[in-house]
């Protein structure tokens, strides 16, 4: 027969309870403008690609992990079916999952870069940038960078501090990088990467895992924006793909750190004769019905 | 003719040397003050090194700042350093702060946390930056037996400096864009980080267990004083520059719930000084 406590807490001002997924919560909470039902279909998506796709590998299956170290996922969803909502909640869900860096890939121009950018900031990590707010993240690049009108290069766009890394991942806070699809600015990410956060990383006993994000992945996307700025469309789109591949690559990065690479592609992307081809390597894939933007 | 032969043959010109085997400090300062006439002018940093350059703090400070030659074995240069582990994690920092790696700027700040931390002029005001570190070295000098002149101490004191640093970029909280740099710029400008970094080594000296405890505990207290009270003062004149520098290192080891005079004494125990007295009193005198 179990014995009743015997010590009362009492409380004048009682301590606010933290939520079991914090940033799923405030990530749900921004989502105002779904319908409950859309809302529900959005968070069932999300924790199928979590729990199915991203986090398999820990949680069901005893030898999970290639030598590569890279397990590859895809995500396919029709046009308008919420795939950018979605990327956001798996990346709420696999931060409160213990994810302990995220990239999002995003845009391959300026403007997209940076309205996913904003859309990230208003969504998963809303609120005044007070004491709280920084201490639960390293948001990279820094919102006065992201956000601002004045040009910045881009070391400083894709700096990291490492002594806030260090104290941060130690703490279990995560590292969310967005990064603009661009050959300059992932070569610059990769740098800044290789320079400040792989020596943090190596220093933990355990495994570290990076999620990379990469929405619209598929390479008719990625065409649309080359071939609106130049005409050489194939040296672009290696241009292009190749530091996107090497973001997710273990070569090079300390032993302990393991690669997610989860790709995001229009439902369409199987039409795409003759320029696209499915990841070779793809450990697992989702598709999302083309409900779940409903309002 | 190749280029092998252009760079690797030997000459038949001779380059003159001049060696000096008994001069005294004033004739080696001479001697620059001659070289520094023509040509690009040695800064404060290049003299001080030369001038100083017997003394093992120089050269640590030299080596940890990231300044020193990189192929050049660090045993050599301050042996000191080699029981301080990932020492060259405090050079990278302070670059990551903006100070770039010519012309020994990072050496510099670092000096000048130092002397600021430990140098206690007595019952004499503080001279400008440059001549403020200059006497602390000369002081160490001058005098063979000055525990900075001990290895274990200078271990101790760069181990300390380190992990100060690492504490006071780890938490980007604490810091007010504002504070770190008054115009607008990302990088931090030397005053504000120089009364921050002394603070908050001065609050790892006298607390190192329970530090990080304390900055989570007052973390917002110290960001709304970075924002309302300490600005940075317009005119940066050297009076003004010490209280400034003072007046955050002082309410910084407050702030974190510390007696700043009981802080200044556990300096001194460890290093065998503390510059902390003769900063405050400096602040306070009346002009």
């Amino acid at each position: 027969m179990p014995t009743a406590p015997r010590l009362e807490h009492v409380y004048y001002d009682p301590p606010t309870p933290v939520p079991a997924e914090p940033w799923w919560t405030r990530y749900a909470a921004q989502l105002v403008t779904l319908s409950q039902t859309a809302r529900l279909a959005l968070e069932a998506d999300c924790r199928f690609i979590l729990e199915r796709g991203v986090l398999q590998a820990d949680a069901q299956d005893s030898t999970p992990w290639p030598s590569s170290r890279v397990r590859t996922g895809l995500v396919m969803g029709s046009v308008q079916s919420g795939k950018t909502a979605s990327m956001l909640g798996v990346c709420a869900l696999s931060i409160d999952h213990g994810i302990d860096v995220v990239v999002v890939l995003a845009g391959t121009r300026l403007s997209l870069w940076r309205q996913t950018y904003e859309r990230l900031v208003a969504q998963l990590d809303p609120g005044e940038e007070d004491v709280a707010k920084i201490n639960r993240r390293l948001l990279c690049p820094a919102p006065r960078v992201g956000l601002a009108d004045e040009p910045v290069t881009l070391s400083d766009t894709y700096r990291i501090s490492p002594p806030e890394l260090r104290r941060k991942l130690k703490r279990g806070k995560p590292l969310i990088v967005v990064a603009m699809k661009q050959a300059d600015h992932l070569h610059a990410l990769g740098l800044s990467l290789r320079n400040n956060a792989f020596d943090a990383v190596a220093q933990f006993d355990r495994p570290v895992h990076m999620l990379v994000l990469d929405d619209e992945a598929d390479d008719g996307s990625i065409l649309d924006a080359v071939v609106e700025a130049s005409g050489a469309v194939f040296g672009n789109l290696r241009q292009i793909r190749a530091p996107c591949q090497s973001l997710g690559s273990p070569q090079g990065s300390p032993s302990n750190l393991h690669h997610h690479r989860l790709h995001g592609h229009p439902a369409g992307h199987l039409l795409q004769e003759g320029t696209t081809r499915l990841h070779p390597g793809t450990s697992w894939c989702a598709c999302a019905p083309p409900s779940t933007s409903a309002t | 003719m190749t280029v092998e032969e252009l760079f690797e043959d030997p000459v038949d010109y001779k380059i003159p040397v001049i060696e000096y085997t008994q001069a005294t400090q004033r004739q080696i300062h001479e001697v620059f003050r001659l070289y520094n006439k023509q040509g690009v002018h040695l800064n404060a940093e290049e003299i001080r090194n030369a001038v100083y350059h017997e003394v093992e703090l120089t050269r640590a400070t030299l080596v940890a700042a990231g300044d020193a030659d990189p192929n050049v074995d660090v045993t050599r240069i301050a042996p000191s350093l080699i029981g301080v582990p990932d020492f060259d994690r405090l050079g990278i920092t302070l670059k990551d702060y903006g100070f770039g790696d010519s012309r020994y700027k990072r050496t510099k700040v670092l000096s000048w946390v130092i002397s600021v931390l430990l140098h206690d002029t007595g019952d004499k005001d503080l001279a400008s930056t440059a001549t403020n570190i200059s006497q602390f070295l000369e002081s160490i000098q001058k005098a063979p037996s000055h525990p900075l002149a001990e290895t274990s101490t200078l271990t101790r004191l760069f181990d300390t400096l380190n992990q100060a640093v690492e504490i006071h970029a780890a938490h980007t909280e604490l810091w007010s864009q504002q504070f770190k740099n008054s115009s607008k710029g990302d990088r931090w400008q030397e005053l504000q980080l120089l009364g921050s970094l002394v603070g908050i080594t001065m609050a790892y000296v006298a607390s190192p267990d329970d530090l990080e405890d304390r900055i989570e505990a007052n973390a917002e207290a110290i960001n709304a004083a970075t924002i309302n009270d300490w600005v940075r003062p317009s005119k940066t004149q050297t009076r003004t520059q010490w209280m400034f520098i003072a007046k955050v290192a002082k309410e910084l080891v407050e702030l974190l719930g510390l007696d700043p005079e009981a802080a200044a004494q556990s300096v001194a125990d460890q290093f065998g000084s503390s510059g902390y007295a003769s900063l405050q009193r400096m602040a306070s005198r009346k002009s």
